[in-house]
């Protein structure tokens, strides 16, 4: 009995013991010296870098990265900071942004990088490449050194900030550049926008509010509203500056395409023509250049490698000074194909008579889709169209219809500008048959707005309902080729 | 003094640590639940046995996905998208292992052991005098039909499985293979013949019996197998086996009377024409009057409550009679939850099965009638491009949004198992009657309708008189009366009958001359069951069943490899292709683990 007792108290002894001992603490503990440092006491601590720790000091980063938050730092050696510009170190607001471009918030090790290349956010809000070997151009020195916030990369040269596409244009404006002139300054307009104006009273005689000065209005800029916004920092984009005779000639090319009442409204107008092509979007290096790319705008073109004047590396891109720059007319001036079913309207608002179908061109065997209008009940009843930025030019005039319904004379005709106008006669839409026919030539010969109407009229028949199947409309699609002299 | 002081301290901690061991132990307090029956006192009366045959429904739901999943994916109409997980790629590409969760043939033995034990009871209960004679009939019929069913899904899928009939305590006793043979698909087939011509009561439980009520908002008159879909599909695989015209005719029979299950109803079970006017159909129709409308592809209409979509989404109303056999419900009130918005849905689900591009083509190789439209437009109801995805939407109308398909509620996955409709029904019964010398009826169901093929002048409209056309003049189950005319009136019950391809708004091509119009009508009924099933879970066993009539294993094969040619995948085509040029091939493993 004693016995027993015994081994039951050593048992008992030994479950006291084990829940009382701190195993598992001790498991958990951090034991890596690493950890227990942060990534300033790291920097402060490496005698190399104590250049680096000054200017962290200096601009106030040395709080930042202590704080409970995660970072990645690139830190410059002693002997990188030799040799980058004094006057970043005398020159607060650039020192700071200068410490700014080597610190990312998140932990970023080289063993994660994505191939070939990361492209990260710093603290300064301009984009940095960090490649396994490299941040920016600066080699790797030591890699991936953990702290309690963070990771330490040291590398053996300085990665100074640089503007970006948009600062470059900026700079180019300075040197005259014509082109650069036009995108950064002419571009650049006040526009009013009351969302975040401040109004100190309102206008006795009309009721409406009036607003503190300069606070009713808003800058923008149109190159980076149509087009892209090259300075925005997390995108990347390559830009073709033309010199400035090579500029006037590309944008000469345009005049004839743009005639408006006065010069300045064409000019206006080939000026942002000839412009908005001339960026792509992707970063490319100039060994990386295709030989032709196509801008947002559809326009192909060709790259003549040996014209580029000056390369700039942006921090979000490449700006190219070029002297020489031949976009084929062919190319900008393309022609307009109207699909039967993209509508805008009819000559009495009515949509019910409109019939969209998808069928198989008997030609080809390829499904295509057009537009049948049937039993509308009005003489000459129309079918609106509207393109826009049409070119002042001549052109060819095609429609293609299929008319796979009605067995007899059904005429139908295409108005231009004005559904009166007989620019084209009434031309009978033959049964069963899908084809593409030349109506005629157009010329439109005033800019204007911009923008051209296109009327399919029915038959001028007293309609009845008798006589719907001949006055019903056909269209797949018109086209208005443009003719280049 | 101290001693025993310990001594008793021991002692007591002794006790308490062996009450502790002990308390986990069910057995040392065996008291009978209070609110739960124990096996014995389950079956006290019919609504114990209703009870009982609504649980083996419901357990029977779990099913669905098996059923869905291996006979579509295994086919040639659904594909795997890349976001499918291991076990549907194999499934898809026809390399399933033994621990592939689809190949597990224990939810089958699940539902049918359930059965057994329902039916032993049944007898238990019959003996004892606890239900009535007609009330046992009904209940036991519907059971053991639902075995049969059960079973003919086990042998398409696993080919060679044990037959059991008799209740026994685990599932485990299925691995006996002493005890309970295999047999092998044809062997087994012909044993649910007899058993199931066998059963007492074939028609649907009557009006007013206790098993037609609402459970949870649903109305259950179309829970219940109908034994007689059941018997012709079974007649139907039979003479697939054996060639035998007097198997095709009694498949022919079984159907037949499911069509004219309402009697000389013109709309139930008939597939009736669209209404051109009111659009108060289930039809492919166009908004307003379909007859202009019709040329215009945005009046295509497509919708929950009107059109050939409803029939996946509607409620149970007379357009639902029309078109539905056996239908069960998925729904948040009860398990198992619908598996279908995680295999399809890209909204909500994990989008795992899309149709195929051989499908896509299949719907796209169709010609609308009269408007031209070069497409099927049953394809554009069946799956719907959602961000640029191909997604079967046919399951999911109840579950995303109308018209801009987004979750209703996320967390409510309502859905359906599509089980046996009216259009599957002609199918089937038209396979069946081309077998036996109906080619020309087969045609008509399949095609334009009834009128249409029997009329001495067709197209002549209802100004004239039809007594003597409009009819097939042939025995049951070939006799239909499709007449429509006014002088003298006739409103025959087939008058309204346009074939599955007519309430698609399609062309009917007819027949070339010189063909074999048994086996182009046959290819027409496979590939319009592709049109109008699919994703329902017809298309793996209508292609087996073919190349087993035709002993041309080649008929599946040459599908199935098309589906990864048209997805360009060429190497795995004629893998695929070769491997299931070998029947063997075409089964799952059956293991038992």
């Amino acid at each position: 009995m004693k016995k027993k007792s015994v081994v039951l108290a050593l048992c008992l002894w030994c479950t006291a013991q084990l829940s009382c001992t701190r195993k598992w603490d001790d498991h958990n503990k951090a034991n890596d010296n690493d950890l227990t440092q942060n990534l300033y006491e790291k920097i402060a601590n490496d005698a190399s870098l104590s250049k680096f720790a000054g200017y962290l000091e200096k601009t106030g980063y040395a709080d930042t990265i202590q704080l409970n938050k995660t970072f990645t730092v690139w830190a410059p050696t002693n002997d990188a900071l030799q040799s980058i510009d004094a006057t970043i170190g005398n020159d607060a607001t650039k020192l700071k942004a200068f410490v700014a471009h080597h610190i990312a918030r998140l932990s970023y090790y080289t063993t994660l990088v994505q191939s070939p290349y990361s492209r990260l956010p710093l603290l300064d809000g301009k984009y940095a490449i960090f490649k396994q070997a490299a941040f920016e151009d600066a080699t790797i020195n030591t890699s991936d050194r953990l702290a309690a916030n963070g990771v330490l990369h040291t590398i053996t040269g300085a990665a100074a900030p640089v503007g970006n596409c948009w600062n470059y244009i900026d700079s180019l404006k300075g040197l005259n550049n014509n082109m650069a002139t036009y995108i950064n300054v002419t571009l650049t307009k006040a526009r009013r926008d009351t969302t975040n104006a401040v109004q100190i009273g309102i206008n006795p005689q009309t009721g409406e509010p009036i607003y503190q000065k300069g606070t009713d209005t808003v800058i923008h800029n149109d190159f980076i509203d149509g087009v892209y916004d090259i300075s925005n920092e997390s995108k990347e984009y390559t830009v073709f500056i033309l010199d400035n005779p090579t500029w006037l000639k590309e944008r000469g090319k345009l005049d004839t395409f743009y005639k408006t009442g006065g010069i300045d409204t064409t000019l206006s107008l080939s000026l942002w023509n000839a412009a908005r092509d001339m960026v792509v979007p992707g970063s490319y290096a100039p060994d990386q250049l295709p030989d032709s790319v196509q801008s947002k705008f559809g326009t192909w073109f060709q790259i003549n490698r040996s014209a580029i004047q000056t390369v700039y590396h942006t921090s979000n891109g490449y700006v190219y000074v070029m002297g020489d720059m031949d976009v084929k007319l062919r190319q900008r001036i393309r022609p307009y194909v109207v699909q039967g079913e993209s509508y805008s309207g009819t000559s009495n608002g009515s949509t019910s008579p409109i019939y969209l179908r998808t069928l198989i061109n008997p030609n080809n065997n390829q499904p295509f889709s057009d537009l049948f209008a049937y039993s509308h009940g009005v003489n000459k009843w129309y079918v609106r169209y509207r393109i826009y930025n049409v070119f002042t030019t001549k052109y060819k005039v095609y429609w293609t219809t299929y008319n796979n319904r009605f067995n007899n004379t059904l005429n139908q005709r295409l108005a231009i500008g004005t559904s009166t106008n007989t620019t084209f006669p009434y031309r009978n839409v033959a049964y069963n048959v899908y084809n593409e026919e030349y109506l005629g030539d157009y010329t439109v010969s005033t800019y204007g707005n911009g923008y051209l109407d296109l009327y399919l009229v029915s038959a001028d028949i007293a309609p009845s309902s008798s006589n719907m199947n001949q006055n019903a409309l056909f269209l797949d699609y018109i086209r208005l080729e443009p003719v280049i002299q | 003094m101290i001693m025993s002081a310990i001594k008793k301290i021991v002692s007591l901690l002794t006790l308490l640590f062996f009450t502790t061991l002990f308390s986990g132990c069910k057995k040392l307090f065996d008291v009978q639940p209070e609110q739960a029956l124990d096996k014995e006192e389950v079956y006290q009366n019919v609504y114990d046995a209703d009870a009982a045959v609504l649980g083996l429904y419901g357990k029977f739901l779990q099913l669905a996905k098996q059923y869905v999943v291996l006979n579509e994916l295994r086919a040639d109409l659904m594909d795997a998208t890349l976001n499918a997980d291991e076990d549907l790629k194999q499934v898809n590409e026809h390399t399933v292992t033994e621990d592939n969760p689809y190949a597990d043939p224990r939810p089958f033995y699940e539902v049918i052991l359930n059965c057994n034990d329902i039916l032993k009871n049944f007898d238990i209960m019959r003996d004892g005098k606890k239900f009535k004679e007609d009330e046992y009939r009904q209940r036991y019929s519907d059971v053991a039909a639902l075995r049969a069913w059960v079973y003919l899904q086990a042998g398409i899928q696993f080919g060679k499985i044990p037959y059991i009939t008799e209740p026994f305590e685990t599932v485990n006793d299925v691995k006996n293979e002493a005890k309970y043979p295999r047999l092998d698909l044809k062997t087994l087939i012909d044993s649910l013949v007899n058993s199931t011509e066998r059963i007492p009561y074939k028609e649907l439980y009557p009006t007013g019996a206790s098993l037609i009520t609402n459970v949870d908002g649903y109305n259950t008159a179309k829970f219940f197998i109908n034994k007689k879909c059941l018997l012709g599909d079974l007649y139907l695989w039979r003479s697939a086996f054996t060639g035998s015209t007097a198997d095709s005719r009694k498949a022919a029979e079984n159907y037949k009377d499911v069509m004219e299950t309402y009697g000389t109803n013109v709309d139930n079970y008939r597939v009736r024409f669209s209404d051109v006017t009111k659009n108060v159909d289930i039809a492919i129709n166009y908004w307003g009057d379909a007859r202009i409308n019709q040329y215009d592809e945005r009046r295509l209409v497509d919708v929950n409550t009107s059109g050939w979509r409803s029939i996946f989404a509607r409620g149970q109303d007379d357009l639902y009679n029309q078109e539905w056999i056996w239908m069960l419900y998925f729904d948040k009130g009860f398990k198992p939850e619908n598996p279908f918005i995680d295999l399809f849905s890209n909204r909500g689900g994990r989008y795992q099965l899309k149709p195929s591009q051989a499908a896509i083509d299949f719907w796209n190789s169709q010609v609308q009638s009269e408007n031209n439209f070069p497409y099927d437009a049953r394809g554009r109801l069946t799956y719907k491009t959602l961000g640029s995805q191909p997604v079967i939407t046919k399951y999911l109308y109840n579950y995303l949004t109308e018209d801009t398909y987004v979750p209703v509620s996320v967390l409510e996955k309502p859905g359906k198992w599509f089980l046996y409709r009216a259009a599957q029904l002609h199918l089937r019964y038209s396979e069946a009657a081309n077998r036996d010398g109906r080619s020309r009826i087969a045609y008509a169901l399949v095609h334009n309708g009834i009128a249409y093929n029997f009329d001495s002048n067709p197209g002549a409209g209802t100004s004239r008189d039809v007594t003597n056309t409009q009819q097939t003049f042939d025995i049951y189950p070939y006799n239909f009366d499709a007449r429509m005319g006014d002088y003298p009136s006739y409103r025959a019950p087939w008058h309204r009958n346009v074939g599955v391809r007519g309430r698609a708004h399609l062309t009917s091509a007819p027949i070339p001359s010189g063909a074999d119009s048994v086996l182009t009508i046959e290819d027409r009924i496979i590939t319009e069951s592709a049109l109008e099933l699919a994703y329902e879970g017809t298309r793996w066993q209508d292609l087996m069943r073919v190349a087993i009539r035709r002993n041309d294993a080649g008929f599946l094969a040459t599908r199935v490899a098309a589906k990864f040619e048209k997805a360009g995948n060429a190497g795995l085509a004629s893998s695929i292709k070769a491997k299931l040029m070998n029947q063997n091939n075409w089964y799952l493993p059956f293991k038992w683990k």
